[in-house]
């Protein structure tokens, strides 16, 4: 069973996968100094740089999936949602096998995983 | 801007309402459906498919304004209108039915919605992703290849992620949410429309039930739903002339809050909160146009795609604090006898998920006083639409 891939093609978000290509993530920084995410050109702050954050973040919320929905993800698994260290405000999903023990605000840290020749970075706890 | 300047006030009712049954293999199609509820809504309000000129879809529905006004002897469309995301379409598109009406584009417009959620291809809770090859997911401004390479699926572990954050920041309790589906399920035990009304429910039953997407369980979850609703929507004249009460629309109100981000579900997890509702915007507009507030109504129609969903909306329509949804549900206030009665029909989580139109459907059988859980407070119901990505709600009123 595939896993799904991300597109990385996105003329929004290919700086982003060509960045975790490299083992870098990338937070999009638009005209006013703040991030925009996710990256996307806009009225009010587009994204004019691209910086790379340091890859540490604190658990913001999660799920762990008891029941299978697509059968490439057999179930239990869990589903989690960090926040930046370094960039308050910006989150990312991330995947982590099984049930592992997690609690609000535990710190999390990026991990490059390749998936059918694309990086996408995930999350594990620190 | 938006403000107390409504001159849309108690000046259209809904008609008339229809339904199908509802079950788990309608055994039509989504247009016999339709017609279905179309028709019987049109009866219900003595009001002849000729005279119908206006149709307002749900963008999710398979049935199109063409297709139904043709399937129904509809002479001329004037105006049809389309609106969504899915389930915060539904005060919305009686919304529009308002505007088409007010702006004298249409003179009576039907709002249906039907569906095979249960039986047909796009069954929900399912995901809709090919697997049976590698497949690239996101792009096109769906910000999804940020989401599904995770895992997420299904709309029931967004809210879970959801639910989970509000239990973070507020200390809210499964036992909390239970509240509120076994509010809904007793008023169903009432309803011999609803899909599970011939099942009880106590607390017990609720905590051995499966975790489906932890902390939501399985009745956390909102029903799967085989059918179709409508109603009729005209001038509170031409209403008053029909063969029912007219359910005066007091107010109508659609709102995306602020920075609601792109995409259908999953970015709203990118929000800068996303424990406070687009539905909090909705009402600060709702209750301007509607002249009163939280206080004036007695019961509500609170849209329940799950539990975690019902209870951000107590808060975002101020019957009670933010972050007290929990116990304010837990202190019996949504019973019968309660402060908020609440989904007196079952709700999503019990009557069946017919995307917010049912809830329409049932605010009228209160104000008319013909709900199978009639509530004392009757005279003026809220009925709510989905949350997030954006929502929409509206006030009836009993005719007086």
């Amino acid at each position: 069973m595939s896993l799904p891939v991300p597109r990385t093609t996105d003329p929004d978000s290919a700086e982003f996968w060509a960045g975790a290509a490299r083992g870098e993530l990338l937070v999009a920084i638009g005209q006013d100094g703040t991030p925009v995410h996710p990256p996307r050109v806009t009225g009010v702050n587009t994204p004019v740089r691209w910086v790379r954050a340091e890859g540490t973040a604190r658990l913001h919320t999660w799920t762990v999936a008891r029941h299978t929905v697509d059968p490439a993800f057999p179930a239990p698994y869990t589903v989690v949602l960090v926040e930046l260290d370094d960039h308050p405000g910006v989150r990312f999903a991330g995947h982590l096998p099984g049930t592992p023990e997690l609690y609000a605000g535990m710190p999390m840290r990026v991990r490059f995983t390749d998936r059918d020749g694309t990086v996408v970075p995930q999350w594990i706890p620190a | 801007m938006t403000s107390g300047y409504a001159p849309h006030r108690d000046r259209c009712a809904i008609a008339g309402i229809g339904e199908t049954a509802y079950t788990k293999r309608s055994g039509m199609s989504d247009l016999a459906l339709a017609v279905t509820a179309c028709t019987a809504a049109l009866e219900d309000a003595g009001i002849p498919a000729a005279e119908v000129d206006g149709i307002v879809r749900n963008d999710f529905d398979l049935v199109t304004h063409n297709e139904l006004a043709d399937a129904l002897g509809i002479p001329n469309l004037t105006y049809w209108g389309i609106n969504g995301a899915g389930g915060s379409a539904a005060p919305a598109q009686v919304a529009q039915a308002v505007a088409a009406i007010e702006s004298g584009q249409a003179s009576t417009v039907l709002v249906f919605r039907a569906l095979n959620g249960r039986s047909g291809a796009d069954r929900y809770g399912q995901t809709r992703r090919v697997t049976d090859g590698p497949l690239e997911v996101g792009g096109g401004s769906t910000y999804d290849e940020y989401f599904l390479p995770h895992g997420l699926a299904a709309a029931g572990q967004a809210y879970a992620m959801v639910a989970r954050r509000h239990m973070i920041e507020y200390g809210t309790t499964s036992e909390q949410l239970a509240h509120i589906a076994l509010a809904c399920r007793e008023r169903a035990n009432a309803n011999p429309r609803a899909q599970l009304g011939h099942r009880t429910m106590t607390l017990a039953d609720y905590e051995a039930a499966r975790m489906i997407s932890d902390p939501l369980r399985l009745f956390d979850y909102c029903l799967e739903t085989d059918g179709a609703c409508a109603l009729v929507v005209t001038s509170a004249e031409r209403a008053r002339d029909g063969r029912r009460p007219a359910a005066l629309i007091r107010a109508v109100s659609m709102a995306t809050g602020r920075a609601p981000k792109g995409g259908v579900l999953f970015p709203v997890l990118l929000r800068d909160s996303y424990t406070t509702f687009p539905s909090a915007a909705v009402a600060e507009t709702l209750y301007r146009r509607a002249g009163f507030g939280p206080d004036e109504i007695g019961v509500a129609q609170i849209y329940d795609c799950f539990t975690i969903t019902a209870l951000i909306q107590l808060e975002d329509y101020g019957f009670c604090e933010k972050g007290e949804g929990g116990p304010f549900a837990a202190s019996g206030a949504l019973g019968l006898d309660g402060r908020l009665p609440i989904n007196t029909g079952g709700g999503h989580l019990s009557e069946g998920y017919l995307h917010g139109l049912n809830h329409v459907v049932e605010g009228v059988r209160q104000v008319r006083g013909e709900s199978t859980s009639t509530v004392e407070r009757n005279e003026v119901c809220l009925v709510t639409g989905g949350s997030p990505p954006a929502s929409s709600a509206l006030i009836l009123r009993r005719d007086t």
